[in-house]
């Protein structure tokens, strides 16, 4: 709970109240999940072979990106090849084990990014809350159907975007003090954690592919009924979830 | 012929008979040899909340040994990580996430051992080598406990041992729930090997 929701939602609350005075400050938005990323995942082990460890990096090195983005330097093929690297550089330990099945897959999560970052403006008018929809929806699916630890790193993830998420929802709409180019680290982040949590830890792949969907059918949808379309998405995926797998506890 | 010369070819055939030692009639543990994956367990135990111990198994063992008494004996194990088996599916699904094992990028548990302590009879009493664990490699040292040798009814030779240590799942890098599940983890092991 600590490190997974209280910390990053306190820290989204004051990059929210700095954010309104400093616009600047929401590039911060990635670094302020690190510390539930390093409390959950531990310091990461360089060099390492496992994913996890290097998720830090991806969203550093998407910040920077972004912020090229906004200052009209080269555009969104940074990103794209930024999330192109980080999907083959997280299943290369597993290269023995690529089919087209899975080959398929990685296409898709890579499309999928690669569609949002090229939107030349996100159409709905809550991209935060939606994005914390779909953070939220991954948090519980995998930390249901596979990893916990994925699971609260997404949770956390969601969190982050809590404060955001909320003067959305409280104005209906009306505040864009959200930009999308801010999404876009947290957006790579997301579509790594269901990536490692469906290559590493089995997760399934209709609720995978729900929330594939859910952060696109979101943000690309028009003004706030884009939130609907993450929340149909990302609750179809737990019902999967739950109707499908063993529902018996261990813990 | 003779009595004696009788009495001199029974005692050729006796010798002769005597210097014809069938293979089952081996009685040396000295040789290789491979450990039998039916006959052999790998039992692990972990604190679960301070309120109980929780016991697995690996179920996908091999190895082999090369025993030599009182000298230079050595045991390499590979055990299949993604066969670990504590009695609840979604546990075991769990167990294999890279929240602990990480089954898909560290598919082997292999253990190598260095050197063979003896005691004043010449048993083995402990077994150093270097455990190889969620990409991890450490030093480790098993208590030996030698529970038997000899000829099986089909012909060919066993040993069997039994043997434990305990070790550090943190030294691994397997720090995920510490507060939940203890750090502490007991490994058993009971090997049945046949001489190759």
């Amino acid at each position: 709970m600590i490190p997974g929701l209280v910390i990053p939602m306190l820290l989204s609350f004051g990059a929210f109240r700095l954010g309104q005075r400093h616009p600047a400050t929401l590039w911060s938005l990635s670094a302020i999940w690190l510390p539930s990323y390093v409390w959950l995942n531990g310091w990461p082990q360089l060099p390492s072979p496992e994913a996890n460890d290097w998720l830090w990096l991806v969203a550093l090195a998407s910040t920077l990106a972004a912020a090229l983005l906004r200052q009209r330097k080269y555009g969104v093929a940074p990103q794209i090849a930024l999330l192109a690297a980080a999907l083959l550089a997280m299943v290369w330990p597993l290269r023995h084990l690529v089919d087209a099945a899975m080959a398929v897959e990685l296409l898709a999560a890579l499309t999928a990014g690669s569609l949002l970052f090229c939107m030349p403006a996100v159409r709905t008018t809550v991209p935060a809350l939606t994005l914390a929809v779909s953070a939220s929806g991954l948090g519980l699916v995998a930390s249901l159907g596979g990893s916990l630890l994925i699971g609260q790193l997404a949770i956390a993830l969601a969190a982050v975007l809590s404060a955001f998420a909320l003067a959305e929802l409280m104005s209906r709409g009306r505040w864009r003090g959200m930009d999308a180019v801010f999404l876009m680290p947290l957006l790579q982040l997301y579509f790594l954690l269901l990536m490692i949590a469906r290559v590493y830890a089995d997760l399934a792949i209709g609720p995978a592919a729900l929330l594939l969907i859910a952060p696109l059918a979101g943000l690309l949808m028009p003004h706030r009924y884009g939130v609907l379309g993450s929340a149909v998405s990302a609750s179809a995926a737990l019902a999967w979830l739950l109707v499908t797998a063993d529902s018996s506890s261990y813990y | 012929m003779n009595i004696r010369t009788k009495y001199m070819l029974a005692l050729a055939v006796m010798a002769t008979a005597l210097s014809v030692t069938p293979a089952w009639a081996e009685t040396t543990a000295t040789g290789k040899y491979k450990i039998d994956p039916a006959h052999t367990t790998v039992l692990f135990t972990v604190s679960h909340l301070g309120f109980s111990n929780l016991v697995g198994r690996f179920n996908t063992v091999e190895g082999n040994m090369v025993l030599e008494p009182h000298g230079n004996s050595s045991v390499e194990v590979e055990i299949r990580t993604a066969s670990i088996d504590t009695n609840h599916g979604k546990r075991d699904d769990h167990l294999r996430s890279p929240d602990f094992f990480n089954a898909k990028l560290y598919p082997v548990i292999r253990f190598t051992s260095k050197k063979v302590t003896y005691d004043e009879k010449g048993e083995p009493v402990k077994l150093a080598g270097d455990l190889t664990l969620h990409g991890v490699t450490r030093p480790v040292t098993l208590d030996v406990t030698p529970i038997g040798a000899g000829k099986d009814p089909w012909g060919g030779y066993r040993a069997g041992y039994k043997a434990y240590t305990v070790i550090k799942r943190s030294d691994y890098g397997m720090n995920f729930m510490q507060g939940g599940i203890g750090d502490d983890i007991r490994i058993d092991l009971n090997i049945e090997a046949t001489k190759l």
